[in-house]
């Protein structure tokens, strides 16, 4: 028996056809969603766990006690913001030198204590330590990242006097420090 | 009727297989933005670095705790920074005990050799949530 090899190129151009009318309904269903690398987070995942492995090495006391003080609370505590912007800075910047991203990053820290004076609970902020602030954050810059950490002062004595017995508790306590960092 | 040319038909079809492929590869490339953005986001939801500052924090306080007032103190001033802080800054609940209440001088389980203070803590962000109970053991002192 001989198969009957005519019209294949017909059977080629219907399945064409098909293909053609598959891929046009794919990209419609798809179209609504449009990716742009600004939208993938990825550099936002790795500013984020830089910024909380800065705050965790300037968190370790250098002696194994447990409740001794950090480098970091002692900036706190003695509200040295210059020191933390040196410090900080210094951890943000460490790199192998294959990429300028670390070179471009900027920050604000901010701190939240709870402050019981009076009865009543309530969480006080105030401002701590910012990077130096170039032009180009001025006309432009990415969405800010936000990083976190407790830190255990053992002394308030310095800030209940400076910022007053309504903004700060005479206690040691746990403070909040909260830091953004963005690319500029 | 005209005779259609049926000759280098293979030819097309190799090449029609050949578009076929290069589309396929097409969509496997175009899914590389949607999983670096996938693994990005579920990497910055989970609160890994917050759960591990939690429990260093409390590991260092529960370790330094002793059975007198002060520490009933400390463990007031702590678990009221936590729970409000958490509350209002990372939009978690944040909460924790140890052997049951506040610190007990002769821990929650205990051996011949350690005493076992019972650390039990829960965080909650409304994505994420964690309990852990955690024993931190303490040297007997010799008698």
């Amino acid at each position: 028996m001989v198969m009957n090899d005519e019209g294949q190129l017909y059977t080629i151009e219907g399945i064409t056809a098909g293909v053609i009318m598959l891929v046009t309904a794919f990209t419609i269903f798809n179209s609504g969603i449009v990716y742009t690398p600004g939208d993938a987070h990825i550099s936002d995942m790795q500013i984020q766990q830089l910024g909380y492995d800065a705050l965790l090495m300037m968190d370790t006391p250098d002696e194994s006690v447990s409740l001794s003080q950090s480098s970091l609370a002692e900036m706190i505590q003695s509200n040295d913001g210059g020191g933390f912007k040196t410090q900080f800075n210094e951890y943000l910047r460490l790199h192998t030198g294959t990429t300028k991203v670390l070179d471009s990053l900027e920050f604000n820290a901010t701190i939240f204590n709870r402050v019981t004076n009076g009865g009543a609970e309530t969480i006080h902020s105030y401002h701590f330590s910012n990077s130096t602030m170039s032009e180009v954050s001025l006309l432009t810059r990415e969405p800010a990242i936000s990083v976190t950490r407790y830190v255990w002062l053992s002394d308030a004595n310095y800030l209940n006097t400076h910022l007053g017995a309504d903004e700060y508790d005479n206690d040691a306590q746990l403070v909040l420090l909260e830091v953004l960092i963005w690319r500029r | 009727m005209e005779t259609l040319n049926d000759e280098g038909q293979w030819i097309v079809m190799m090449g029609f297989l050949v578009a076929i492929g290069m589309f396929m590869l097409a969509i496997i490339v175009s899914q590389a933005p949607l999983v670096g953005q996938t693994t990005a986001e579920s990497v910055m939801e989970f609160p890994k670095n917050e759960v591990q500052d939690l429990r260093g924090k409390l590991v260092s306080m529960g370790s330094t705790l002793s059975d007198d007032s002060a520490s009933v103190t400390l463990q007031g001033r702590f678990s009221g920074d936590i729970a409000l802080l958490s509350m209002s800054r990372n939009n978690a609940i944040a909460t924790y005990s140890i052997d049951g209440s506040n610190w007990k001088k002769n821990g929650t389980y205990e051996d011949i050799f350690y005493t076992y203070h019972q650390i039990h803590i829960h965080y909650n962000n409304g994505i994420t949530e964690y309990t852990e109970d955690l024993l931190l053991s303490q040297r007997n002192e010799d008698t």
